[in-house]
C-alpha cells in the first residue's frame, strides 16, 4: 500500500512537473551537445546534466549518471564528474557513423532510469570538388559536372555556380540522385566568357571547386551532320560523293569532321584522314573504292578547332560505287565428254562465276572463243557458266572473256590437246609439269615442278670471274647456267685454284651460290681459277680465269705513306720554327747583312723627310753588321750662325755627298747609306759590324744645323778619304776643351757622336737622341775619335729635343741605317739611349787613312 | 571577374603574348555581335508579333520617337575612327538594357502570356551589357579610352498603351541597329575575317 501511494506520488509529481513544463514530458536531466555532427576519426565529449529536482526526487547526483551507447555501456574511464550535476563522457577516434548515446542513472533499488539520450552522427567534411567541366548540346542548356571527392557520410549539397562579368546567374542546384551534375536552366550565350564553380558544403563544412572561365562556344556539342545521302560517279568507279545539311550552329562557328565507312558486310569501320575534313563543308567524295561494292557511311562533326565535343553519329547510309569491267577472267578448264565419234569429240567447257571483287559488277554474259591451230575461229557468247562443242580431234585454244555494263575482262586461255596427244618429252630438257585438281565447283589452285626425262652433265661449265682482288682473297662470282646447257639440276659447284708452281686446290660449293671467296692467298701472286657445275650425271669444268692478287692490300700504301708524309711536313714546320726562332744567329753566322751601294738614296737625306717617331724595340734585333764602320766628329757650331749658314751648310753637305758617292767604299757611298738594317744591341753583332766595315772607313763633317736653329756642334763622319785630316781632327782634346768653355748643365764624358749630317730636319723625340749615339759608339767604338763636345752633351742632357741634336742624331742615324724606312732609325735611337746612359769608358778615334772629299764640312 | 571579360591581363598566363590574345578577344567579340544582331532581328520579330494591328501589317510606319539617353548611330558613324566607333557603341550598348528592361516590364503587363518575347527582352538586356564589356575590353587593350561618362538614360516611359508599343519597337529597332553596328566596326578589326 505504500508503495503505491509512493507510486502514485510520485506520478503526481512528474504530472504536475510537466504540466507546470507545458510539456508532455519532463527529462531528468539533458545531454549537451543536443544533435552533434562529428567529423570521423576526431574526439567527442557529451555533458549530461541532472535536474536538481530529479536529484532530489531520485536521491542520486552526478556520480549516478552512467552512459551509454547503442545499449552498451561506456567504460567509467571516459567519465568525468564536473560537478554535483554534470558528468561527461569522451570517446576518443569517433569512427562509428552513427552512435546512439544515452545518460542514465541508477537509482535506489539498482534500478537503472534513462535520463536523456541523442544520436551521434558522424562524417567528414565534402573534399574539393575536382574536373569540373561543362558541355553546351546544341538546343540544350548548359550542364557541368564534376568529380565530389570522397564520400562524406552526410547530406551534402552541391550547388554550381556561374557568372560573366557583367551578370551573376543563379545557382543550379543539384538533384538529390545526381550530385555529381547540374544542369543550368538559362540558355548559354556564345562568345561570352563564364566563370563557373562548384560549392559543396555539409554539416561539417563547405569548399569550392577551382573556377573554370571559358567561352561557351568552346564547350559546345553540334548536333549531327543530318540528311546524308551517298551518290555514285559513273565515270569513277572508285568514288562515292556524300552530301549532307550541317546544323546551324554552323551559322557562326566553324565545323570539323569525321567521316567513316565499311562495306556492308565489314564491322570495323575506315576513317577518312582527318586533315581532308578539316574545314566547313557539305559534301565530301570518298576515294579509292572498290567497284560495284555497298559502303555504309556516318558522319559527325565538332568545332573546328578542335575545342568542344563531337556531335553524335548521323545516321547510317549506304551507297553502291559503280561497276568496272571485271578485273580478272573467270577460271576455265574443259570436260572431254566420253562420246567420241570418229573424227569428232564433244568438249564441255566450263567455268566458275567471278566473285564480286572480281567482277566489278553484274556479269551479262561470256564469250568463249574457240581456234584451230591459226586458222579457224569460233565465237561462242554464253549466259551460262558452261558451254559444250563438238571438236575435231586437233589442237584448239579456247578462250574466255566475261563482260559487265562496262566491258569486258582479260581472256583466260585454255589449251585443248588433239585427242591423240602423246607426250614427246626429250632427254636433258627441264620440263615444267603443272597439275591442277578439279572439283565439283571449279579447278583449285595448280602445282608445277620441274622435271627431267633424264639428266646429262652440263654442257657448259660456268664462267668464273673476279668481282674483288684483295692481297690475300678474292671475291669470286659467276653466273648460273642457263636452262638450256644445265642438262640436269646443278647440284653443286667446285672450284679449282692454284698457283704457277703449286697445287690446285678444289673447293666445293653450294648450286645456290653464285659467289665464293678465295681466302689466305698469297700476295703478288697468279692466280689460276676454273669451275666446274655438276649435276647428278657429272660435271663441266668452265673457262679457266687467272688473276694476280696485288702486293699491298687496299690503304695499305697510303698507311705508310701518309704518316711518313705528315711526319716530314711536322719535322719542316719544327725546323722553319726553330730557324725563325733563331734566326738571327743564322743570319749572322751564314748571311750577315752587307749594305748594298746601288740602293744608296742620299737623296732622300732631305731635311723634309718626315718625323720617325715609331719605336719599335723589336727592331733593334737587327745585326749590327750591317753598319759599316761610321766615324762622325761632331764640331760645335756657332750658336749665333745665323739661319741661312744652316741652310747652306746642308747645300754644302748635299753637294759632298755628290762629290764623295763617287770615292765611296765599295759597301756604301756614305756613311748615311751604309746600312738598311740597324741593330747594335749585342756584342757579337758588333764583331760583325766591325769586320764587315773595316774596309768602310769614312768621315764627313757634318755642320749642325737645323733650320732657324742653331747648331751647336759640327759633325766630322769618318771616311776612307785619303785627305788630310782637320785640324780639330786630329786635336780633339782641343776640341774638347771648347765644347767645356761653352758649358753645359749635364756633361757627358767621353760621349761622341760622330754623325754624319744628313740633314734630316724633322724632330724626333729626345729618346731618340741617345739612343742614336749609343749606336753610333756602340758599333765603331774603337776606330771612333772621340772628340767630346761640351755642347753636344748639354743638348743631350738638357733638351734631348732640341732642333739641332735632332739634327745630329737623324744624320747619325741616316748614316748608319742609310736612306731606310722609319722603323730603321727608330731602332737605332732606342738603343743609343741605352749608350748615353750606360757608356762611361772614354773612347778615341784617330782616322786612319783620309782620302779626297774627306772630312767635308757640311 | 578580371580575368573574364578584360582577360587580357599578361599576368594572367605569361607565357601567352598579348598579340594573339588581343587578337582572340576581338574575333569573340565581333563573333557576339554578329550573334547578337541575329538575335536582335529575332527579337524584333517577336515583338512585333505580340504587338497586334498594326504594328504587323505590311505598310505600317511608326513614327520614330526620340528615346531619351540613347540615338541611332549617326549617319557619319561610318567614318570615324575605329576607336572612336567603338567608343560610341560602347556607349549605346551601356545605355540599351536600362531600356530593353523598361519595355520588358511594360511588355510583361500589356503581353504576360508572351514568355518567349519576355525571355528575349531579359536575354537581350544581358547580352547588350556583355556586348558592352566585351567591346570596353577590347578598346582597353587597344589603348582608347573606354568611354565618356556614362549618359544615364532619362526614365523611358509612354503613358498608353500605343505610345509604350512604339517606344518598345523603337528600342528594339535600336538594339538592332546598335548591335549591328558594332559587328560592322569590329570587322575591321578582325584579321582575315571572322572566326
Amino acid at each position: 500500500m505504500l508503495t503505491l501511494q509512493t507510486w502514485t506520488v510520485q506520478a503526481l509529481f512528474i504530472f504536475l512537473s510537466t504540466e507546470s513544463l507545458g510539456e508532455l514530458l519532463d527529462p531528468c536531466g539533458y545531454i549537451n551537445p543536443e544533435s552533434p555532427v562529428v567529423q570521423l576519426g576526431s574526439n567527442f565529449t557529451a555533458v549530461c546534466v541532472l535536474k536538481e529536482k530529479c536529484m532530489d526526487y531520485f536521491h542520486v547526483n552526478a556520480n549516478y549518471i552512467f552512459w551509454k551507447t547503442n545499449h552498451a555501456t561506456v567504460p567509467h574511464e571516459q567519465y568525468t564528474v564536473i560537478n554535483r550535476t554534470a558528468s561527461s563522457v569522451t570517446f576518443t577516434d569517433i569512427s562509428l557513423l552513427n552512435i546512439q548515446l544515452t545518460c542514465n542513472i541508477r537509482t535506489f533499488g539498482q534500478i537503472d532510469q534513462n535520463v536523456y539520450g541523442i544520436r551521434i552522427i558522424s562524417g567528414l567534411p565534402p573534399e574539393k570538388p575536382k574536373n569540373l567541366s561543362c558541355i553546351v548540346k546544341e538546343g540544350e542548356k548548359m550542364t557541368c559536372q564534376w568529380d565530389p571527392g570522397r564520400e562524406t557520410y552526410l547530406e551534402t549539397n552541391f550547388t554550381l555556380k556561374s557568372e560573366w562579368a557583367t551578370e551573376k546567374f543563379d545557382d543550379c542546384k543539384t538533384k538529390r540522385d545526381n550530385p555529381t551534375s547540374c544542369t543550368v536552366d538559362y540558355s548559354p550565350v556564345y562568345f561570352v566568357n563564364i566563370e563557373v564553380w562548384v560549392e559543396a558544403e555539409n554539416a561539417l563544412g563547405k569548399v569550392a571547386s577551382d573556377h573554370i572561365n571559358f567561352d561557351p562556344v568552346d564547350k559546345v556539342k553540334p548536333f549531327p551532320p543530318h540528311n546524308l545521302s551517298v551518290s555514285n560517279s559513273e565515270e569513277l568507279s572508285s568514288i562515292l560523293k556524300l552530301t549532307w545539311i550541317n546544323s546551324s550552329i554552323k551559322s557562326f562557328m566553324k565545323l570539323k569532321y569525321d567521316i567513316q565507312y565499311r562495306t556492308k558486310d565489314a564491322s570495323t569501320w575506315s576513317q577518312i584522314p582527318p586533315e581532308d575534313t578539316a574545314s566547313t563543308r557539305s559534301s565530301f567524295t570518298v576515294q579509292d573504292l572498290k567497284p560495284f561494292t555497298e559502303y555504309v557511311f556516318r558522319i559527325r562533326c565538332m568545332k573546328e578547332d578542335g575545342k568542344g565535343f563531337w556531335s553524335d553519329w548521323s545516321a547510317e547510309e549506304s551507297g553502291i560505287t559503280y561497276e568496272d569491267r571485271p578485273s580478272k577472267a573467270p577460271s576455265f578448264w574443259y570436260k572431254m565428254e566420253p562420246s567420241h565419234t570418229h573424227g569428232c569429240r564433244p568438249v564441255q567447257l566450263i567455268w566458275k562465276t567471278l566473285p564480286p571483287f572480281e567482277a566489278n559488277g553484274k556479269i551479262l554474259d561470256y564469250e568463249v572463243t574457240l581456234k584451230r591451230w591459226k586458222s579457224h575461229l569460233q565465237n561462242y557468247t554464253v549466259n551460262d557458266t558452261k558451254l559444250t562443242v563438238n571438236l575435231t580431234n586437233d589442237h584448239y585454244i579456247a578462250t574466255l572473256t566475261a563482260r559487265n555494263l562496262v566491258g569486258k575482262s582479260d581472256a583466260s586461255v585454255l589449251p585443248i590437246p588433239a585427242y591423240d596427244f602423246q607426250g614427246n618429252l626429250a632427254e636433258s630438257k627441264c620440263y615444267l609439269i603443272t597439275v591442277t585438281p578439279v572439283y565439283d565447283n571449279g579447278p583449285g589452285s595448280p602445282q608445277s615442278i620441274k622435271a627431267y626425262l633424264k639428266q646429262a652433265p652440263p654442257s657448259k661449265g660456268p664462267t668464273v670471274r673476279t668481282k674483288k682482288v684483295g692481297k690475300n682473297e678474292a671475291v669470286l662470282e659467276w653466273d648460273q647456267l642457263p636452262v638450256d646447257v644445265q642438262n640436269g639440276f646443278i647440284r653443286n659447284y667446285t672450284i679449282f685454284y692454284k698457283t704457277n708452281i703449286g697445287n690446285e686446290t678444289a673447293v666445293n660449293v653450294d648450286s645456290s651460290h653464285t659467289e665464293y671467296t678465295l681466302s689466305s692467298l698469297t700476295s703478288d701472286t697468279l692466280y689460276m681459277v676454273r669451275m666446274a657445275a655438276y649435276t647428278d650425271e657429272g660435271g663441266m669444268d668452265g673457262p679457266e680465269f687467272t688473276f694476280t692478287t696485288p702486293k699491298f692490300a687496299q690503304g695499305e700504301i697510303e698507311a705508310i705513306v701518309v704518316p711518313v708524309c705528315l711526319a716530314f711536313l711536322l719535322t719542316t714546320l719544327l725546323g722553319v720554327l726553330f730557324c725563325f726562332n733563331k734566326r738571327d744567329l743564322i743570319k749572322k753566322h751564314i748571311w750577315p747583312n752587307v749594305p748594298d751601294p746601288s740602293k744608296s738614296h742620299i737623296a732622300q737625306w732631305s731635311p723634309h723627310t718626315p718625323p720617325r717617331h715609331n719605336f719599335n724595340s723589336k727592331d733593334q734585333m737587327y745585326s749590327d753588321g750591317n753598319f759599316t764602320d761610321v766615324s762622325v766628329v761632331e764640331i760645335e757650331a756657332n750658336d749665333k750662325k745665323p739661319f741661312p749658314e744652316d741652310l747652306k751648310s746642308l747645300d754644302l753637305f748635299k753637294k759632298e755627298k755628290i762629290s764623295t758617292e763617287g770615292h765611296s767604299s765599295g759597301i756604301g757611298g756614305s756613311s748615311c747609306m751604309s746600312s738598311s738594317r740597324p741593330s747594335i744591341s749585342s756584342s757579337d753583332e758588333n764583331e760583325s759590324a766591325q769586320n764587315t766595315s773595316s774596309t768602310v772607313q769614312y768621315s764627313t763633317v757634318v755642320h749642325s744645323g737645323y733650320r732657324h736653329q742653331v747648331p751647336s756642334v759640327q759633325v766630322f763622319s769618318r771616311s776612307e778619304s785619303t785627305q788630310p785630316l782637320l785640324d780639330s781632327e786630329e786635336r780633339p782634346e782641343e776640341l774638347q776643351l771648347v765644347d767645356n768653355v761653352d758649358g753645359s748643365d749635364v756633361i757627358l764624358p767621353r760621349q761622341q757622336y760622330f754623325k754624319q749630317n744628313c740633314s734630316q730636319h724633322e724632330t724626333s723625340p729626345d729618346v731618340s737622341q741617345f739612343e742614336r749615339s749609343k749606336q753610333v759608339s756602340s758599333v765603331n767604338d774603337e776606330d771612333f775619335v772621340r772628340l767630346k763636345q761640351q755642347q753636344i752633351s748639354d743638348h743631350i742632357s738638357q733638351s734631348y729635343g732640341s732642333g739641332q741634336m735632332k739634327m745630329f742624331q737623324e744624320v747619325s742615324a741616316a748614316d748608319a741605317f742609310g736612306p731606310g724606312t722609319e722603323g730603321q732609325v727608330e731602332r737605332f735611337e732606342t738603343v743609343g739611349m741605352e749608350a748615353v746612359i750606360d757608356e762611361g769608358m772614354p773612347k778615341s778615334y784617330l782616322p786612319q787613312t783620309v782620302r779626297r772629299g774627306g772630312y767635308m764640312p757640311q | 571577374m578580371s580575368r573574364r571579360e578584360g582577360s587580357l591581363d599578361p599576368q594572367a598566363d605569361s607565357s601567352v603574348s598579348p598579340l594573339p590574345l588581343l587578337e582572340a578577344k576581338i574575333r569573340q567579340t565581333h563573333s557576339l555581335a554578329r550573334l547578337l544582331t541575329k538575335y536582335a532581328e529575332q527579337l524584333l520579330q517577336e515583338y512585333v508579333q505580340h504587338q497586334g494591328d498594326p504594328f504587323g501589317l505590311p505598310g505600317f510606319s511608326p513614327p520614330r520617337l526620340p528615346v531619351a539617353g540613347l540615338s541611332a548611330p549617326a549617319p557619319g558613324h561610318a567614318g570615324l575612327p575605329v576607336p572612336e566607333q567603338l567608343q560610341l557603341d560602347a556607349g549605346a550598348l551601356a545605355a540599351l538594357p536600362p531600356l530593353l528592361e523598361v519595355v520588358r516590364r511594360r511588355q510583361a503587363e500589356l503581353n504576360p502570356r508572351a514568355l518567349r518575347l519576355l525571355r528575349r527582352l531579359e536575354d537581350a538586356a544581358r547580352q547588350a551589357r556583355a556586348l558592352g564589356a566585351a567591346v570596353e575590353a577590347v578598346l582597353a587593350a587597344l589603348g582608347a579610352e573606354p568611354r565618356g561618362p556614362r549618359l544615364e538614360p532619362a526614365a523611358a516611359s509612354a503613358a498608353g498603351v500605343f505610345p509604350a508599343k512604339v517606344l518598345g519597337l523603337r528600342v528594339c529597332g535600336l538594339y538592332s541597329e546598335w548591335v549591328s553596328r558594332t559587328e560592322a566596326d569590329l570587322s575591321q578589326l578582325v584579321p582575315g575575317g571572322p572566326a
